[in-house]
């Protein structure tokens, strides 16, 4: 990209809701210019002095960036997972490196208490501004110049404010067929609803929306051609795909050509796994890997590219979370987006969330500078290796619970991957390869090659009480039952867009997260798990 | 509540009445109130505690018990320190490993629970529950979307602070104000504008937002009386009451809180009583929300606080918070639940910061009056209230004493809320001159509730708005040096815009 001549933002003010119209800078930040003025005394503003903070400091243990292994250090052993569960964290001793944030700093450059504590702007921190930016230029690459990186509270904050700012009700969003239940939560009761577009083994298939889009009916739909499109590219929630460079850029030229907003929330974007293998197949050395230099611009590299490659236009909200990859309990994130946009967040913000907590930003801000960029990378690539053990070992423990059958999917989500059909195991006595065949398939997956879920198709044509459009109950029941038995798994029916529409009408799903807990409750989980399906298959309910 | 409590949900928006739980948090709150622990939640994405970059947080604070006026040992760097700790692998009141996960709308239960014990401990509420925010603006924000809907009209001080009434117009909400003296909202006016109501220009208002102690900006404070005869009012004309109180612990000129050395512990209950009594401690029925902040006690940037109401609203507060903004960050909780657990200041500790600090702002006051009366008040142009509490005083000119002062009578038939005198361009005028010579303080017109003629009744005796914003909001929340400065450069603007510049210059 260094060579091409990069373009501003393109206007797209058109685009902005009635409500983020109408929103006002706060009368009292007019006067805010005066402050500035060389010797200006304010008596003006309602601001307690920071000598009244009760804080003199703050300090923290802080892990190191190269705390987690670059590659997944497992010994391929039957108990691999008792291994896991004693070789866990709380038996291993931590590496840390004390930092802290005085209140006062030797220079305004440093993050500091008195100024992190104080009301401020509803932007970030200026250091954490500034090592932002140069992650987003470093890791994205935005194709437009003028982008704009902006803090908030988390990505749904962040998709409030940008539907908030984009929608007026009676709009529609373009989504994914299964979504983010959090994202329809915040918006229909705003009377913005959800248009759905299928989805293949990449995520949104860009064939259906160009169909969508171009055949679109107000009269009949009762609603104007959507302006917005939101899309989980990376490690779908809850469908565990990820989408190419190709499709992104398809998706991307028909939204220029039909003038949509992109919101792309990518909560995911560092815990690209890559394929599962089953266990036999995966390489049993346990070689320690060394870092090398150039090491974080080849896992960069390796990655998906972001729709902000692409754009050109500056038609691209990208929302970032550091939930996933520092905790969700920071409650801070940031959007990227064309400087017009941002303007209208930050009105938005000043009246709502105002700035992410002070503590947050400079604890985050001062881990991430004592890392510095390379160190974040660093720590990123530690956290995907932990979450493809994660996987490996979940999807493990379905292989040693079931018999799995790989099969190339044809049709449907998970078009183009290799699906995983789960059989009740033959008994030790029995393995008989006849027998095994006339046994039922109890439900089917793709192991996820991004993020922290498995999405788990249910095969309840097979059940014995099973009658067509009944699928939820079914799911219901299922879902309870494992509740009552200790597991809980997300049922399928918070992630869908369309009940009707959905091109898998005949399935109850289950979300399953791998991503927190202790390795020996996955094991004890997927252990009840088969007891109970197996049961409830076998079972007038 | 109380089964005789009435049933409030008319109030709700349509928005808030639409939105059902988020299905994810359900969940959550089931796992937890199941008192199971071996349950595996496998539902939501929550990274494992040992992959958060962090194993401890220790923050430095005041010593409050060595030091028996502690803020202005602090303010000068002289006072003994020591450490709220939190850990992620050691036992603290709040583990880093429940705080930094995902949790849902009201906050984490070890936070809510130490906030709940406060909310009880000094304001004794019948009946309620409480919700984490992220300080005030944001629950203002969320309960103006929870009440409100296009075309409503809301109640508030005619003076009222916009950070705060801007906040819903683009909702297409809009103001009315009621008419305020010396002690704050008048609310026999405040009944007068419900009573003359006409349903044609919309629903009757059913949301009153108030700050009682040390209002924003006139500094006012409403007394006991003003209190009772306010919620009366919203009995008997069914209105939610929003009660903003971000200055409660910063209220002046209290008896000093006496501890005699056999009654040790005691001191958090002595200070609680020299408080005057909420608006909650009398809700009765479950008509008031009340938003307290640790911005103005803490720190403003920890962005923390939280709204006491009935059971209903707090359910639909959750519901909003779970799919929208989500619960607030994990650091400030952490702080304020070690702070007032066995190990941090505890509650007495607390409140002898608070006593300090209330002590500390009052000084600042007192020294600002003293500048005053000094350099402004020997003018004759300008005057200045006492307030009970808060951050700021309100600055009274006397613009009809200037030379170019103008003023007509009204004329039958023109618009009641037309101004007749030119006070608001002098106003502004002024505000130059104090530019001029680098000092800012806040014009009053940036704070007054525009009027409208269908709710003015007394049309021939009214003034309008526009003629009496003759004020000045100023802060004495400032160093004593600003303070001194800013007052005699006050004065000298008073003299050269009244009196026309000195003889010297004019020469």
């Amino acid at each position: 990209m260094a060579s091409e001549k990069q373009s501003k933002a393109i206007p797209l003010s058109h685009h902005l809701s009635e409500v983020a119209k109408a929103r006002k800078p706060s009368p009292l930040k007019g006067l805010s210019k005066y402050f500035k003025q060389e010797g200006v005394l304010s008596l003006a503003g309602g601001l307690p002095s920071p000598a009244y903070f009760p804080l003199s400091g703050l300090s923290v243990d802080a892990l190191v960036s190269d705390s987690f292994a670059l590659a997944p250090t497992e010994r391929s052993s039957s108990f691999s997972w008792l291994w896991k569960l004693l070789g866990s964290s709380s038996f291993k001793k931590e590496r840390t490196t004390a930092i802290s944030i005085p209140k006062y700093s030797a220079t305004p450059d440093d993050i500091n208490l008195a100024a992190a504590l104080q009301y401020g702007a509803a932007v970030a921190q200026p250091q954490l501004q500034n090592f932002l930016r140069d992650f987003v230029m470093q890791v994205y690459q935005p194709a437009f110049e003028d982008f704009t990186v902006l803090i908030d509270t988390g990505n749904t904050d962040g998709w409030c404010r940008a539907f908030g700012t984009l929608c007026n009700p009676g709009q529609g969003v373009l989504m994914e067929e299964w979504t983010y239940p959090s994202a329809l939560a915040s918006m229909m009761p705003a009377g913005v609803d959800p248009v759905s577009v299928p989805m293949d083994g990449e995520g949104m298939k860009s064939d259906a929306l160009e169909k969508l889009l171009s055949e679109w009916d107000e009269e009949a739909r009762q609603m104007s051609r959507p302006h917005v499109m939101y899309i989980v590219p990376v490690g779908q929630n809850p469908c565990g795909t990820t989408m190419g460079a190709t499709r992104k850029k398809q998706i991307y030229e028909i939204c220029v050509k039909y003038d949509i907003i992109i919101v792309e929330d990518d909560p995911y974007y560092f815990m690209q796994l890559g394929t599962y293998e089953m266990k036999s197949q995966r390489s049993s050395v346990a070689s320690p890997v060394s870092h090398r230099s150039g090491d974080e611009a080849r896992f960069i590299a390796s990655l998906e590219p972001s729709f902000l490659k692409y754009d050109y236009q500056g038609r691209v909200i990208r929302l970032d979370t550091f939930s996933k990859t520092i905790a969700p309990g920071a409650r801070l994130g940031f959007f990227t987006c064309n400087p017009v946009f941002a303007e209208r967040f930050e009105r938005q913000g000043e009246t709502s969330t105002q700035s992410p907590c002070g503590f947050g930003q400079s604890i985050v801000t001062k881990i991430l500078t004592t890392w510095k960029y390379e160190g974040y990378i660093r720590w990123l690539q530690g956290l995907r290796t932990e979450y493809q053990q994660r996987r490996d070992f979940f999807v493990d423990c379905l292989a040693d619970e079931f018999h799995l059958q790989a099969t190339p999917a044809v049709a449907g989500i998970w078009e183009g991957c290799t699906m995983y059909r789960a059989f009740s195991k033959p008994s030790v006595l029995n393995t008989n390869e006849k027998l095994l065949s006339q046994s039922r398939a109890l439900f089917s997956f793709i192991p996820p090659n991004s993020g922290m879920f498995v999405w788990l198709k249910l095969n309840l044509e097979d059940h014995p009480s099973f009658t067509p459009d009944d699928e939820g109950t079914l799911e219901t029941k299922l879902w309870a039952r494992l509740a009552e038995n200790g597991v809980i798994f997300a049922p399928g029916w918070f992630f869908t867009t369309d009940d009707l529409a959905s091109s898998e009408p005949s399935a109850g799903h289950f979300r399953i997260s791998y991503s927190n807990a202790e390795y020996g409750d996955l094991k004890k989980a997927v252990n009840i798990f088969g007891r109970v399906i197996r049961e409830f298959f076998d079972e007038q309910v | 509540m109380t089964s005789s409590s009435p049933d409030l949900s008319h109030h709700l928006s349509g928005e808030a009445r639409e939105r059902l739980p988020n299905p994810m948090k359900v969940i959550w709150r089931r796992v937890n109130s199941s008192g199971r622990i071996d349950v595996a939640n496998m539902a939501n994405g929550d990274p494992h505690h040992s992959l958060y970059p962090f194993k401890q947080l220790m923050f430095e604070v005041p010593s409050v018990a060595e030091e028996p006026d502690p803020v202005p040992a602090w303010r000068t760097g002289n006072c003994p320190t020591q450490f709220f700790h939190s850990y992620k692998d050691e036992p603290c009141a709040l583990s880093l490993r429940n705080a930094f996960q995902y949790t849902h709308g009201a906050g984490l239960p070890e936070c809510q629970k130490t906030l709940t014990d406060l909310t009880q401990f000094f304001y004794a509420p019948p009946d309620h529950a409480i919700t984490l925010t992220l300080g005030n603006s944001d629950g203002i924000t969320k309960l103006f979307r929870l009440l409100g809907e296009r075309g409503d009209h809301f109640l508030t001080d005619e003076f009222s602070f916009p950070g705060m009434t801007n906040a819903p117009l683009s909702y297409g909400i809009k103001w009315v104000g009621v008419k305020m003296d010396a002690g704050g909202m008048i609310p026999e006016e405040m009944e007068k504008i419900l009573q003359n109501w006409n349903e044609a220009s919309g629903r009757r208002p059913h949301v009153l937002y108030i700050i009682p102690v040390g209002q924003n900006p006139t500094g006012t404070t409403l007394s006991l009386e003003r209190r009772q005869k306010i919620y009366a009012i919203a009995q008997k004309w069914d209105l939610i009451i929003i009660e903003d109180d971000p200055y409660y612990f910063i209220q002046f000129d209290q008896p000093p809180v006496e501890t005699p050395s056999d009654d040790q512990g005691n001191y958090s209950k002595r200070f609680a009583k020299s408080l005057i009594p909420t608006i909650l401690s009398m809700d009765t029925d479950g008509r008031v929300l009340r938003i307290d902040s640790f911005s103005k006690i803490i720190a403003p940037g920890m962005r923390l606080g939280w709204i006491t109401s009935n059971r209903m609203f707090h359910d639909k507060l959750v519901t909003y918070t779970d799919s929208g903004p989500q619960h607030p960050h994990a650091f400030g909780q952490a702080f304020v639940t070690e702070m007032l657990s066995e190990k941090g200041w505890q509650m007495d500790g607390f409140c002898r910061w608070l006593q300090s600090l209330r002590l500390d702002y009052q000084r600042r006051r007192d020294f600002l009056l003293e500048v005053f009366r000094r350099e402004v008040e020997p003018t004759g142009y300008a005057s200045v209230n006492v307030p009970e509490g808060g951050m700021f005083v309100w600055i009274e000119v006397y613009f009809e004493r200037h030379p170019r002062y103008r003023s007509e009578p009204p004329v039958a038939g023109s618009s009641t809320v037309a101004p007749r005198t030119n006070v608001e361009v002098l106003l502004l005028e002024l505000l130059e001159k104090f530019i001029e010579l680098d000092v800012v303080i806040m014009p009053s017109v940036l704070f007054a509730i525009e009027e409208h003629p269908r709710w003015i009744d007394d049309g021939a005796r009214h003034v309008p708005i526009r003629d009496r914003t003759r004020f000045y909001r100023a802060t004495f929340a400032g160093t004593e040096e600003t303070i001194e400065k800013g007052m005699t450069r006050l004065g000298r603007a008073l003299r050269e815009f009244f009196d026309g510049p000195p003889l010297t210059s004019r020469l």
